[in-house]
């Protein structure tokens, strides 16, 4: 399936792109997110735990920069992950495209995105839904990220259960990074049958290697695969 | 499938569950009937490394009336609260509701607060409590307190409670006499999980006037839904089956399922519609029956 | 996993042995007392094969954990013909076979499991009760029809003064 997510920004092109990059910041959007350092040849190795409910999906993968070209700010990332205790996969290339906009920045993420497994059977309409709004959330948190240069709060405006997802803040040195609690994100989305959390998984993972890797970028343009 | 491994404590008693939930409830999960939770553990879509199992607090489960409101112990099965007189009687939206929850076999073990913690939105009960305005019981060890259906529901399987905190009674206000009740819902086949369903409560005036209307939806939203707009056009009204089709106009209009290979959201969002003008229509017919000849819904 | 060990009672005779907790009921009925009339379809409580008595009801042994049984009494598909004559059947088991209620007999245990209450249920049952009442098991083989048409004859039996006893 396609997504498509946008949002602007008051930054310039530059400093947006710059912030892209900029591992740490980013990361702060992507709570429950963890990525190894190191990623050799630009593959960067990571870690997705999801929680909606009851249920949890844990996604291990790979993800690697492509097509990475800072005169026309366009990156692509190809990602491949699978369960960690499962037979699901999830498969995505996600392409950003940045441009200026009446001094500002316009970000636009085009997704292709693949899922198979047990959350792929329960209802595939769900997916694109959860996953655009799990898009669209990091897209908005990324957004204030930006827009704050660095000295914005972290805002979880969203009601409901204080979840592990918020308390990571404080306690990301020391103990392991919690699950990112759906529950929160998607209070307006519709969902089907406990469905849709690999889709949101895989968004997650798919920009937290973009962002999160040693601060340095890469450049790679070996994997030719792209994966529909 | 089978389900993996969790560590398994079976207290005996509300305070050792909650002391069991404020350590374990992050990682952990109380199990109650099972008939949701279990299915997800075969399925391995869920891995909690606790399971509290309530089944053996006796003093969780219940049904009784105290000045009139209904107080159900969170533990009690669905199919006791079927049988039970007292909210066949009193309360008979739940009576009607029970009926379509999955099948009697599920009903023997799933329990009542373990669907409305679950918080399925196409789940019968959290609607059915939703339009009757409950409220919920929640406990921990850090004490208890109580949350209105409509402040409970959060999204898909998701509820206000905080992981270490655990339902213990649902709290039903009284229904007005003469009040007229429906509950509607379409599957494909009797006991499936619903397409759209929708539960309604009017009570009319001696001049047939609708003097209070709910009307709730099923599988429309993330969570229950109180079509309220809805509910606004038909009070002050007679109610005739053009405005009951204009007032369920209004509750579809105000919501977009989204679609799967069940249906599709514009198929959801349609048979809603319809659900929500026939338990409109029932409700109010029942009202006016009942209020006609002077006996309770 | 720690293990416990458990004692259930099946069928009036008790089976007692050391489990994990993640183990399933139908799974500890089958494997662990040996009695494989019950069946497993699904694993998620929709097809109503593994449909055993629990205190008299009807459930999904596959929706229960065998520690949960600790101390309980259950009663399965064989425990049908307890107390009766050799070779004779229950009389919801004689009206399905008369009836031709099952072909391959994959989801028969659960049906009978499920149906034995209406057999005592007061009052006229139409095809549409009984219909719903069969909505819990699924059955691939027969669509159901004879199924229902045993389950009429069986009340007919029961409820006649004629009839043999149900065995409990």
């Amino acid at each position: 399936m396609k997504l498509e997510n946008s949002f602007t920004v008051a930054a310039p092109i530059g400093q947006t792109w710059e912030t892209l990059l900029d591992i740490e910041r980013v990361a702060k959007c992507l709570p429950g997110a963890q990525i190894e350092p190191g990623g050799e040849e630009g593959v960067y190795r990571g870690a997705m735990k999801v929680k909606l409910g009851p249920m949890t999906v844990d996604y291990r993968g790979t993800a690697r920069l492509q097509d990475v070209d800072a005169d026309t700010h366009t990156a692509s990332i190809a990602v491949q992950a699978r369960e960690a205790k499962g037979q699901g996969t999830a498969a995505a290339v996600i392409r950003n495209q940045l441009e200026s906009q009446n001094g500002g920045t316009r970000v636009v993420a085009v997704t292709d995105l693949k899922i198979t497994g047990r959350q792929a059977q329960f209802g595939r309409g769900i997916m694109e839904d959860v996953a655009s709004t799990m898009m669209g959330e990091f897209a908005k948190r990324l957004e204030a990220e930006i827009n704050s240069g660095g000295a914005a709060e972290e805002t979880a405006a969203e009601p409901g259960p204080q979840t592990p997802a918020e308390e990571p803040r404080e306690r990301r040195e020391e103990a392991e990074p919690e699950a990112l609690d759906l529950g929160n994100v998607l209070a307006s989305t519709p969902l089907v049958r406990y469905a849709g959390i690999a889709g949101a998984a895989l968004l997650v993972l798919v920009l937290l290697t973009l962002l999160r890797g040693r601060g340095r970028r890469r450049q790679l343009t070996v994997n030719l695969n792209l994966h529909r | 499938m089978k389900p993996p491994r969790f560590a398994y404590h079976d207290p005996r008693g509300v305070d050792e569950a909650l002391a069991l939930l404020a350590e374990h409830g992050d990682d952990g999960k109380a199990l109650a009937g099972g008939q949701s939770l279990v299915p997800l553990l075969n399925f391995r879509l869920a891995h909690p490394e606790h399971l509290i199992d309530l089944n053996r607090i006796g003093a969780l489960a219940g049904i009784r009336r105290e000045d009139g409101t209904l107080r159900i112990k969170a533990m009690t099965r669905q199919a006791t609260l079927e049988a039970s007189p007292l909210v066949r009687e009193n309360w008979p939206l739940v009576t009607d509701g029970l009926g379509f929850v999955a099948h009697a076999q599920i009903r023997n073990r799933g329990t009542v607060g373990g669907s409305v913690a679950h918080a399925d939105p196409a789940a019968e009960l959290p609607v059915v409590f939703s339009v009757l305005g409950a409220r919920f019981h929640v406990a921990s060890k850090r004490g208890e307190r109580a949350i209105d259906a409509g402040d409970f529901f959060v999204t898909h399987l998701t509820t206000t409670m905080e992981p270490d905190e655990m339902l213990v009674e649902i709290e039903v206000p009284p229904v007005a006499p003469g009040t007229g009740h429906a509950f509607t819902e379409f599957a494909r086949r009797h006991g499936d999980f619903a397409l759209g369903g929708a539960a309604a409560l009017v009570a009319v005036d001696g001049d047939g006037v609708c003097t209070s209307a709910a009307l709730g939806l099923l599988a429309a939203a993330p969570t229950p839904v109180r079509a309220t707009e809805a509910e606004q056009m038909l009070v002050g009204e007679r109610i005739d089956e053009t405005l009951a089709a204009r007032a369920a106009e209004r509750a579809a209009a105000g919501v977009e399922p989204t679609g799967d290979i069940h249906g599709s959201g514009e198929y959801r969002k349609h048979l809603i519609g319809v659900m929500a003008r026939r338990a409109i229509a029932a409700a109010a017919e029942r009202a006016g029956a009942a209020n006609g000849a002077g006996r309770g819904a | 996993m720690e293990r416990r060990t458990i004692k259930v009672e099946i069928n009036g005779e008790s089976y007692s042995a050391e489990v994990e907790p993640r183990l399933l009921l139908s799974d500890f009925i089958r494997h662990v007392a040996g009695l494989t009339g019950t069946h497993v379809g699904c694993e998620h409580g929709v097809c109503g094969a593994c449909t055993v008595q629990l205190d008299g009801d009807p459930v999904r042994s596959c929706l229960l954990f065998a520690v949960q049984a600790d101390g309980r009494s259950l009663r399965t598909v064989e425990g049908m013909t307890d107390g009766l004559d050799e070779g004779e059947l229950h009389p919801l088991q004689q009206a399905f076979h008369e009836k031709h209620g099952l072909q391959c007999g994959f989801c028969t245990p659960g049906f009978l499991m499920s149906l034995e209450p209406l057999l005592l249920e007061e009052g006229d049952l139409s095809d549409r009760e009984i219909r719903e009442a069969l909505a819990g098991n699924l059955c691939r083989c027969t669509g159901y029809q004879n199924i229902v048409e045993a389950v009429k004859l069986a009340r007919e039996r029961v409820r006649e003064p004629a009839a043999s006893p149900l065995s409990e």
